[in-house]
Parts: structure tokens; sequence; C-alpha cells
């Protein structure tokens, strides 16, 4: 199901933020959303994430749906390893089963995070703590995914790396990414939409 | 790396030194025998060998059992209440402004007035219960609400998203996150239970209570007794502090292993 924001107003104080906007994102596509910053990107995220109300507009098709994110911050736990992190949002058993340990050895190979399963997340940089913030994201039980500049932080080399296995993890589902970058559109083979 | 070397040099800034110790013990010796009267000073030494003569003794024993059992009880009690209602507070706004004037009252009035009080409701074998939990009760309650208050919103946000189901929000998210307010309070109460419930068993005198043995050192003017008992005191609060944190880091390690 399509995701439809009709006439979407959001203010802080005197800020506007959003003003009337309108867009639809179409059912499992990728659709990147571009635009300066202060534009109301990440507060677009919110709202459809349920974490904003807007102060005036429709959202329809988010109903019943199960979110996903990579916020704009890693938002990890910091006392627990990668591997807990991840299996946190993974749901109830799922988390514990040997087919979604043997899914998740797969994942952490491919964002080259091999070694870290069992490492607290606060020992590792930046980038590694930002793929985890991805991998969790990925793993989660979802059907549809907000991206809130995901591979910054990353150096061009991971970041393909990165971009091409969110691609191949988000096939036929919904996408919703902010960036400023176009290339990582590109990697993404994202709809573009200018805010 | 960086951190680790810190914290060591930080560890060894505060720690109690040996040379240190033997130096203010040589002092007391030295003053002690300056004045030359037991009854006003009495010398270490003198404590040391008082302090064997108890150690054989059943009686020592149970006194210590007795005081433990109660004001250790005291303050366990307090710990689980205090997350309870810390708990209860920071979810439910009646519950902490109800909370508000009550535990303000506790922590403003003394606490010999409170034991003096006390001791018309309750008798005086489970007074240190009670006095120990009042002392501890407010200072445990107000940190762990305002840990639970600075949890990360970013995380909460997180878990919202992602709908980690409470039992899991509390165990992964507030629970690492209150800990070091809970370890902070513990530190702090633990120390306060001991002073409050041992002067509440001096002003009850409950039978074979360590606040007996110090009431009667007192009476008799034995000083060489009233060391030998506070020196007890010390420790046992002391042994009780470093094995109740030592749980609790415990408990932290456990739950970094998931």
């Amino acid at each position: 199901m399509a995701v439809k924001i009709t006439g979407l107003w959001k203010s802080y104080g005197e800020k506007t933020v959003l003003q009337d906007f309108s867009a639809v994102f179409e059912a499992g596509k990728t659709t990147c959303l571009m635009a300066p910053s202060g534009r109301g990107k990440t507060t677009l995220l919110r709202i459809l994430m349920g974490l904003e109300q807007a102060d005036r507009g429709k959202v329809e098709g988010m109903e019943g749906r199960k979110p996903s994110a990579v916020f704009q911050e890693d938002r990890l736990c910091e006392n627990l390893s990668t591997g807990a992190n991840i299996r946190l949002t993974a749901s109830g058993k799922n988390g514990r089963s040997r087919a979604f340990q043997k899914q998740l050895k797969e994942g952490l190979l491919r964002m080259g995070l091999a070694d870290c399963m069992n490492q607290p997340v606060r020992e590792l940089s930046g980038g590694m703590r930002r793929r985890t913030a991805i991998l969790r994201a990925l793993y989660a039980d979802w059907d549809i995914l907000f991206l809130d500049e995901p591979f910054q932080g990353l150096d061009m080399e991971t970041k393909k790396e990165a971009a091409a296995f969110v691609r191949e993890q988000c096939r036929g589902k919904t996408v919703l990414c902010v960036t400023h970058d176009e290339r990582e559109a590109e990697m993404l083979d994202a709809k573009i939409l200018v805010l | 790396m960086i951190s680790i070397t810190a914290d060591k040099r930080k560890k060894k800034k505060g720690a109690i030194r040996l040379w240190a110790v033997v130096f203010w013990l040589l002092v007391w010796q030295a003053v002690s025998a300056a004045i030359g009267q037991e009854i006003l000073l009495v010398s270490p030494v003198r404590v040391i060998k008082r302090l064997a003569e108890l150690a054989v003794t059943g009686e020592f024993w149970q006194s210590i059992g007795f005081s433990l059992v109660r004001i250790a009880g005291g303050f366990l009690l307090a710990a689980v209440s205090s997350v309870i209602f810390a708990g209860l507070s920071a979810g439910i706004r009646s519950v902490r402004e109800l909370l508000a004037p009550a535990v303000l009252t506790v922590k403003a009035i003394p606490v010999a007035s409170f034991i003096i009080l006390v001791l018309i409701w309750v008798p005086s074998r489970n007074l240190s219960v009670v006095i120990s939990f009042l002392m501890v009760f407010p200072v445990m309650y107000t940190n762990l609400l305002k840990g639970i208050e600075s949890t990360d919103r970013n995380l909460l946000e997180m878990a919202q998203v992602f709908r980690i189901s409470l039992p899991r929000r509390i165990r992964y998210i507030y629970v690492s996150q209150v800990l070091p307010f809970f370890r902070a309070g513990c530190s702090v109460a633990l120390g306060l239970c001991w002073k409050a419930g041992i002067a509440a068993e001096v002003i009850g005198i409950p039978e074979q209570s360590i606040g007996e043995m110090l009431y009667n050192a007192k009476i008799y003017l034995n000083t060489p007794d009233l060391f030998a008992w506070t020196v007890v005191i010390v420790m046992i609060s002391l042994l009780f502090e470093k094995l109740f944190l030592a749980g609790i880091d415990w408990c932290v390690a456990q739950l970094e292993r998931m």
C-alpha cells in the first residue's frame, strides 16, 4: 500500500518546517527525499513514524504498518553487544532462532562487522556503529523502512557496500530515505523526490 | 585505552593507602599514650585486644546477627519499595505528586525525632528496621526517579518505533540507564542506614543488639568496648556495602552479556 501525504503542515513555535506538503510514496519502491537542511525532512519521517503530530494535513497508508528505521543518530544501547543490539529489535523468539543467527552472521560479514558480534557497541568506531544501526533496522520485523541519512560517516567504499546490501534486503519493500547526496539515491536505485 | 588508564589513575588517587592508615594509627597510639587515661582515649592496641576477647563470645556474634538482619532488612525493604514507587511515580503523575511532600518531610525530619516517635509505635526490637527504611527510602527513591527521568529519549523513541515490548524496554533500556543512579543511591544509603539504625538501637536499647552494647559501654564508661563495637559497626557497614555493590556490578555484567 502506498503512503499518501496530503497538505501536511508542521511548525515549531514561529518556525514552519513543513508547509502544505503533499506526496505519494509508492509501495514496494525506494524513494529518496532530498532537500537542503532545515526543510523538514527529518520532521516528515518523525511524523510518519508516529513520533510527532502534524499540525494539519492527512497521512494515509500508515495504519497498522510495522515501521523500522535508521535514525539520524545511531541510537544503540551502549552496554549491549553488536549482536544484542540487532537481536533486541528482532521480534521475540525469532531473535534467538538458529535461522536468525545464521542470517545475522551473514549480515555482519557483509557489513564488515564479522568480528564484532559479541563486542559492546561502545567499543566500536563511528562507522561500525552506523553499520550496526543499519543492520538492526534491516533485521527488525518491518514492512516500511525509514532511513535518515543512513550512510553518514561512512567512507565511499564502505558506503557502496552498505548501500548494495540495503538495496538487496529492501527489494520489493517500501523504503523512504532522506539524504543530501544524490549518489546515495543512485546506489539505492531510488526514485528522487525534492522537498 | 585512554579512558582505562584515566580510570586507573582516578582509582589510585581515591584509594586508601596502607601507609596513611598506619600513620593515623600511630598518631592515635601516641596521643593515647600521652593522655595516659584509658577512659578518655583508649589505645588502638587495647581496642584490638578487646575486640579479640569479644570475638570469641557467642553474645558478640548474636548481637551482630541481630543488628545486621534488622538494618539490612530495612535497607532491602526500602530498596525494593523505592524501585516500585519510583517506577510508579515516573509513569503516573499523581503518584509522584502524592509522594513528593511525604518524601520531603521524611528527608527533613531529624532522625532522633523519628526514633522517639517510632519507638512509641513499634517494639524496640524492630525499631532499627523502620529507621533504616526511613533513612534509605527517600535517598533511593529520589535517585531512581532522577535516573528514570534522565533515560535517553532517543532510545525510548527507538524502542517505540521498533515496538519493543515493555519488559524488554525495562530490561535493556531502563535498567542499564538507571543502574548508575541506583548504585550511587545505594552507596550513600548504605552508610546512612547503619548510622541511623545503630543510633535507633542506642535509644531503643533492644536486647542483644549492637546498640545495647554501645549503650552499656556508655553507662559503665567502658571506652575499650565503645571503640571495639564502633570498629565492628564500621567493618560490617563497609563489608555490606562492598558485597551489595559487587552484587549490582555482577548484575550489570550479566546484563551486558545478554
